[in-house]
């Protein structure tokens, strides 16, 4: 398929350099979901629009050599936490998929609120980075 | 579990080892010999049960089958029910005995599936007459017909076979359908599914509105099953079947079922005009229409099936003038007809006797000779001498000339006939002289075609040129049979009243107890000069010449329409019905997606508008809104002009980039409702897929022009502006029909019920985490199937997949 | 409380995410798939016992209370039907084993097949419409990847219509969600049940109600069954066998759990018109079956009338009738999904899908054709098969109810079942013999014993019904009595 493939080395420069920013924006997406707008969903997409456009920038091939992911097992493990949070609380005799939560006292953190609700959010943020990368990436390498 | 049950289950258990008897012995011992004990066991058994029901009482046995939907087997004897299980088991034995000779072990490749077939049937037969309860007798009534389908298509090769096969079957299971249904109305009104019970509740029951249409709908299915006109045809067909299948389901036992459901049910419906006019007029009519038809047959086998159809329509007339007993209820009158019905269950087993021996016969000659076709047999007397006088025998019982028992229940036939004839009430008035002309005149074509049976055959000159093969007798053990029948029909006639007081003056009491006070079924073979004797002697006069001119009048069949049968009507809307269903189905159902979309939109704009105008008046309030800002009006102009864009433009890529405009002012939408988290999500969700879209682009071909007519341009516009107005005036009444306080509130306290300052979070992960859980499933799946799809591309082999 | 309820979604759903990253393993996937399926069929028959024992299940999810979060709610009518589809999933699925080529095996299917019940036994569970509404996402999405893996052209050209309707209905259902949401502000069936109940189901919510009945119906094929006889004949046969038994139902489900919790209170008019919907649907499906001699097209047709007669019971909504609609349910669930698999192994020997061009099967084949037949009569409803009681109760039913037309509709679409898969079997199956045994396309082998199990499953259940009516009763004494249902969700907790 023909990707778009500009030999552009300050194109080039300038996207890694976004990627790397929209990537940072995602994980505090992610991470300051539960207070503030954002989420596993919208951090997990953001993740994979950061890595989409590397894939976009350069050569398919160059990229695969240097981020030696296989994002199938992203889904894998994101859909284990996401299902696993919710069997562990039916395994201490719970309702499926009941969350806790509880203040912690952190050194350099300081007070911080800890939720089994954010395991869950990170499984729905692997996923959705895995899925979304999954499915781009096979259309893009479908050449045929 | 009674030993009674088992008898009735015991053909069908056993019909489960015949397989195995047959590929352990069939090379040294024919199948038949295994399979013929249990007909014989169970007729011996059977004969115990003749004094204990004597007095016209009943035994009951009952085994819980489904009690919780008040379905028990119930078995019930009584002097009726034994007559046919009787006749099942007895001509079941014969019938066996006759086909180990019929059917050569060396050449039939499927005996066992034959005799699994008959067995089947036995058992099934034995249920119909057994059950007291409906549907458990549905149950068996529906096994018989497809026994009988089975053994008809026996010779599964032939076409023809298939052909009749299917005819009885539609015929006979759709009869049953139609009687399931009066059933279900019956077990309605009386609140039971026991006939028993249903009749002691009659007085209740005939004021019931569901009375009439029950008893239509019974009759139905007893007309079907027992080949009344019109729906006689298929029994001509379902001769197909190997004879000695002929010889004892379609003609013996199967087709007298609808007899036996009409007996049955006469003490619940006689008495009623309805039921004594269907029952007596199609009776009749069934009796010209196969005498008349039986005699242009050229098959020897047709003949005698259309002769079966006359037959059986002699006894459902008897059956229908015996029910104004029912009505008269005691009396000279009450004699009188209570006789018809006795008359009805004696020709019935008469009928058995000697169309059993007759329908043997015609196996004989045609296994002897290799055709059936008279017109090429002749002469088969010398050949054949035994078969020739059971011929004689069984014929001029059939014929009802004496010293034959067919004779005594013709008589009694013709007295029947005269005597309804005089009466006056159910608007019977000038009609009623019309029963002994009908029956009259039946029974001299019943005459000429029993003529034509025997003497065709076994007179005149024998021609072996127009046969295969070298004629000659049977071997004695296809003879036992038929013989045996012969004696019987000869038996009947001279001892008559010891079969009515041992079996036929039972079974009369058991559907008309109040029978056993009067002296009806004491048979005189000599009433004097009777009405009913000159009428005998009529048909024999009148018969005779009309045999002997055969060849002169015999062309009056051609001026009927050789296409306008009934055959031709079947044909016609089988062929018809599927042609027809093919075009109505192709026309609806075009395979083109726009078609179905059009369906399916048309079908939601008109229930949805039905609907909303049953709410009444359409009121759109709209002061509940948000105030419409300038700023909603452009975003609204850019999303319908950037909608416009997607349907104009002959470009893919304007095309997708216009469908994410739309998508991005959407975004616009939930910034100014303050949704930031929608806001982000739709952004990034409508960003990746138009990256995607983008991708797929190369793999798509150029967007051409589209070369649809005008025509489904302004179908396709009017449904989508429909649509698209329903769809918004639906939006507004439901919104403005708030009834309650939504759930919503309890959210509000996200922070100290689940520790998020996010209510759309909190509810995402936490309130709502399953659905959350289920829709990265979705993503999940979609992602394996994207894989799938293009990693998976199996060559093109439509077929070769399981 | 009572977590047994998530297994049945759980464990498929684990399994099938666990044999994503087992992907080359093929003898494990189909362990694990059989073993998850034996697992849940397990399931489910404990929680038809406590059902029986303890009345209805409930479970909330993140143990938020009714109305608020998730409920999950198995009464005797969604355990039934569990029960039935993942007894036919699993046989299935042995058929699956001998009938898949080893590149479909490989790409997933396991994985999509589990995904596939997840979402079937998931519609059954779910007490929130919303959640139904994401498990129908969850089965059609599973089932869009099923009828084109494989990637054939006419695959292709039928999963297009396919999602396309789907989607479409998707998006309606989203529409119906909003405004019931937006009427009652819940979500929960059994407050939605309550509130309805409360503010009397007036015009608008009978129309809401109405587009609800038109999203379910297309899943149903429930009159708007154009895109099904064109989708159920592209897949392989198993996958063909298991979306006629179980996908269907789940609208029928839908619609039987909707028009007897929530919606009814208006049967006069609701009910009448699933009632015209179910007999148009019995005439044309009958129509469609009775008129090709193709064999797919014939099976398809089928699977059409079997919707209508189903609804019919639901339309007279009389004790009988639902005993009825429920018989006839697990009847169909068995019985499609073995006449599809026997259709499809007849397309396997012969190479064709026209009758014109099979015949005698029989004397190489017996068993085949003798399941064959029983299989027929009791589609047909003949005694004392399967299809027997429930024929009998929905059309006595429909008497009870009045509706007579109804009543003879379906008695006169058994006449048409019976006519043209008689006509399969009788090309088929009887007349000369055209193949022999070394001549024929494909074998049976390994094929027999599902077809096997499930034509003694057709038997037994017709003539054991005994042992199943307490537990019909069961259902139908819930789907009667709301209350039931409601009282299990709300388990004593005030209702807002």
């Amino acid at each position: 398929m023909k990707w778009p493939r500009p030999n552009n080395m300050m194109l080039q420069v300038a996207i890694r350099f976004i990627s790397l920013i929209i990537f940072a924006f995602s994980i505090y997406l992610f991470l300051a979901g539960h207070n503030n707008p954002g989420g596993g969903f919208i951090g997990g997409l953001m993740t994979a629009s950061s890595l989409l456009v590397l894939y976009l920038a350069f050569d398919m091939k160059t990229i695969k050599d240097v981020i030696r992911l296989n994002f199938t097992v992203f889904i894998g493990i994101g859909l284990l936490f996401a299902v696993g949070t919710g069997i562990i609380s039916m395994l201490f005799g719970y309702q499926f998929l009941k969350h806790f939560f509880d203040t912690f006292q952190l050194p350099i953190f300081g007070e911080v609120e800890l939720t089994t609700a954010l395991l869950f959010d990170l499984g729905v943020y692997l996923v959705v980075v895995g899925a979304a990368l999954t499915i781009i990436l096979n259309i893009a390498e479908d050449e045929k | 579990m009674s030993i009674f049950h088992a008898m009735i289950l015991a053909p069908l258990i056993y019909a489960l080892f015949v397989p195995f008897f047959y590929r352990s012995f069939n090379r040294r011992l024919h199948t038949g010999w295994f399979v013929i004990a249990v007909p014989l066991i169970l007729f011996i058994y059977l004969l115990q049960y003749i004094p204990k029901v004597l007095k016209g009482n009943t035994l009951y046995e009952t085994v819980s089958w489904i009690p919780s939907l008040g379905i028990d087997f119930t078995v019930a004897i009584d002097g009726f029910s034994l007559l046919f299980g009787l006749l099942i088991t007895g001509m079941g034995a014969l019938v066996v005995l006759y086909s180990i000779y019929y059917l050569s072990k060396e050449k039939e490749e499927a005996l066992h599936n034959f005799y699994v077939y008959l067995l089947l049937f036995m058992g099934a037969m034995l249920g119909v007459v057994f059950s007291d309860h409906l549907l458990v007798l549905y149950v068996f009534w529906e096994l018989t017909s497809i026994a009988s389908f089975l053994l008809i298509a026996y010779w599964y090769e032939r076409k023809a076979s298939r052909k009749g096969a299917l005819k009885a079957l539609l015929i006979t299971v759709t009869g049953g359908f139609f009687m399931l249904a009066g059933i279900i109305l019956l077990a309605m009104m009386g609140d039971s599914y026991s006939i028993r019970e249903l009749i002691a509740q009659k007085s209740v029951l005939m004021t019931h509105p569901y009375f009439i249409p029950s008893m239509v709908l019974l009759l139905i299915g007893a007309f079907t099953k027992s080949a009344q006109f019109p729906f006689s045809i298929w029994l001509p067909d379902a001769m197909e079947a190997p004879t000695p299948v002929s010889a004892y389901l379609h003609s013996a036992t199967m087709v007298k079922a609808g007899i036996y459901l009409v007996a049955r049910f006469s003490p619940l419906f006689g008495g009623t005009g309805l039921w004594f006019w269907l029952v007596s007029v199609v009776g009749l009519i069934t009796l010209l229409y196969g005498s008349w038809t039986a005699i242009k047959q050229t098959d020897l086998k047709a003949l005698l099936a259309y002769s079966t159809v006359s037959q059986l329509g002699l006894v459902m007339s008897l059956l229908g003038v015996g029910s104004l007993a029912f009505y008269y209820e005691e009396g000279p009158l009450f004699t009188i007809f209570a006789t018809a019905l006795f008359a009805a269950i004696f020709h019935l087993f008469n009928h058995s006797v000697f169309k059993g021996s007759l329908f043997m016969v015609v196996g004989i000659i045609d296994l002897g000779t290799g055709t059936r076709d008279i017109r090429r047999i002749s002469g088969l007397l010398q050949l054949m001498p035994v078969t020739f006088t059971v011929a004689v025998i069984s014929g001029f019982s059939m014929a009802g000339l004496p010293p034959f028992g067919g004779f005594l229940s013709k008589e009694m036939f013709f007295q029947s006939m005269v005597d309804v004839s005089d009466l006056q009430e159910f608007g019977l008035g000038q009609w009623g002289v019309l029963f002994p002309v009908f029956a009259w005149i039946a029974s001299v074509f019943t005459f000429v075609y029993s003529m034509i049976l025997i003497f065709k055959t076994f007179t005149g000159k024998f021609q072996p040129q127009k046969l295969n093969r070298p004629v000659h007798e049977m071997p004695f053990g296809m003879l036992v049979s038929p013989v045996l029948l012969a004696f019987l029909v000869i038996a009947v006639f001279f001892f008559p009243n010891i079969l009515s007081k041992w079996i036929l003056q039972p079974s009369l009491y058991s559907i008309i107890p109040a029978a056993k006070q009067t002296r009806i079924g004491d048979i005189q073979i000599w009433h004097g000069l009777t009405p009913a004797f000159l009428m005998t002697v009529g048909v024999i006069l009148v018969g005779f010449t009309l045999y002997k001119m055969l060849d002169k009048w015999l062309r009056i069949y051609r001026v009927f329409p050789q296409k306008l049968t009934l055959n031709g009507l079947y044909d016609w809307s089988l062929s018809t019905y599927e042609a027809q269903s093919r075009k109505i189905t192709n026309r609806y159902m075009t395979g083109s997606l726009r078609h179905y979309l059009l369906y399916i939109l048309s079908f939601l704009i008109l229930t949805v508008t039905i609907a909303l105008i049953r709410n009444g008046r359409v009121q759109l309030a709209m002061e509940n809104f948000h105030a419409i800002g300038v700023l909603d009006v452009v975003i609204f102009i850019g999303i319908v002009l950037a909608a416009l864009t997607i349907l104009i433009t002959n470009n893919r890529i304007t095309a997708i980039l216009a469908l994410s405009v739309v998508g991005y002012l959407v975004v616009m939408l939930f910034v100014i409702f303050r949704a930031p988290d929608l806001a982000l999500t739709q952004m990034v969700v409508e960003t990746v897929t138009t990256v995607l879209f983008l991708l797929c682009f190369y793999h798509l071909p150029k967007l051409g022009k589209r070369m649809e007519p005008l025509k489904f341009k302004w179908t396709n516009g009017i449904i989508a502006v429909l649509t698209g107005f329903l769809v918004t005036i639906f939006t507004i009444l439901a919104y403005n029909h708030k009834r309650f306080m939504p759930i919503t509130s309890f959210f509000e306290n996200s922070y100290e019920l689940a520790g998020g300052k996010n209510i759309v979070n909190t509810i995402l992960v936490d309130f709502r985490g399953f659905d959350t859980m289920l829709e990265i499933s979705v993503l999940v799946i979609a992602g394996l199937g994207v894989y799938s799809l293009i990693r998976l591309k199996l060559r093109e082999r439509d077929t070769d997949e399981v | 409380m009572n977590n047994l309820v998530v297994l049945p979604i759980v464990i498929p759903l684990l399994t099938g995410m666990l044999l994503i990253l087992f992907k080359q393993y093929i003898q494990l996937q189909r362990t694990a798939s059989f073993l998850a399926l034996v697992g849940t069929t397990l399931v489910h028959c404990l929680l038809l016992f406590e059902i029986k024992q303890s009345g209805v299940q409930a479970v909330q999810m993140g143990s938020w209370p009714a109305p608020f979060g998730i409920t999950l709610a198995t009464d005797m009518f969604s355990a039934l039907l569990l029960l039935t589809s993942n007894v036919v999933a699993l046989i299935c699925l042995l058929f699956a084993f001998h009938s898949l080529s080893a590149e479909i095996e490989e790409t997933y299917f396991y994985s999509l097949f589990l995904f596939l019940i997840t979402g079937v036994n998931g519609s059954f569970i779910t007490g929130d419409l919303f959640n139904l509404y994401v498990f129908f996402e969850v089965l059609l999405i599973a089932s869009y990847v099923l009828v084109s893996i494989g990637g054939k052209k006419k695959q292709l050209r039928e999963a297009m219509k396919y999602v396309v309707i789907n989607v479409l209905s998707s998006s309606l259902f989203l529409f119906a969600i909003a405004y019931l949401y937006s009427i009652t502000g819940t979500l929960n069936l059994a407050h939605l049940s309550v509130r309805v109940a409360q503010t009397g189901q007036d015009a608008l919510i009978t129309a809401v109600s109405l587009l609800l009945l038109i999203v379910l119906s297309i899943k149903a094929g429930l009159f708007l069954f154009f895109w099904l006889p064109g989708s159920y004949s592209a897949p392989p046969t198993v996958i063909a066998a298991v979306f006629a038994a179980l996908l269907t139902k789940v609208g029928i489900y839908g619609i039987i759990r909707m028009f007897s919790l929530i919606f009814y209170h208006e049967t006069h008019v609701t009910h009448l018109f699933i009632g015209i919907l179910a007999a148009l649907t019995m005439i044309l499906g009958g129509l469609g079956a009775s008129g090709y001699g193709d064999i797919k097209k014939i099976l398809t047709y089928n699977v059409v009338i079997g919707a209508g007669f189903i609804l019919a019971g639901l339309a007279a909504f009389s004790p009988e009738a639902l005993n009825g609609s429920i018989f006839y349910l697990i009847h169909d669930m068995i019985s499609k999904a073995l006449v599809f698999l026997i259709g499809g192994i007849v397309i396997h020997l012969t190479g064709t899908t026209k009758l014109e061009d099979m015949s005698g099967l029989i004397r190489t084949h017996p068993a085949l054709g003798w399941m064959f037949f029983i299989t027929i009569l009791a589609l047909a409803g003949i005694p004392p098969l399967s299809g027997f009681i429930g024929k009998v109760l929905v059309t006595e039913g429909t008497f009870v109810s009045g509706y007579y037309w109804l009543g003879a509709i379906g008695l006169l679409a058994s006449i048409m079942i019976l006519y043209s898969l008689l006509k399969i079997f009788m090309n088929a199956f009887w007349g000369e013999t055209i193949l022999s045994v070394e001549e024929e396309k494909g074998t049976t082998k390994g094929l027999m014993l599902p077809v096997a199990l499930l034509t003694t499953l057709t038997i037994v259940i017709g003539i054991f019904a005994q042992v199943l009516v307490p537990y019909v009763d069961l259902a139908t004494y819930s789907l009667l009595n709301p209350e039931v249902y409601i009282e299990a969700v709300f388990s004593g907790n005030p209702i807002p």
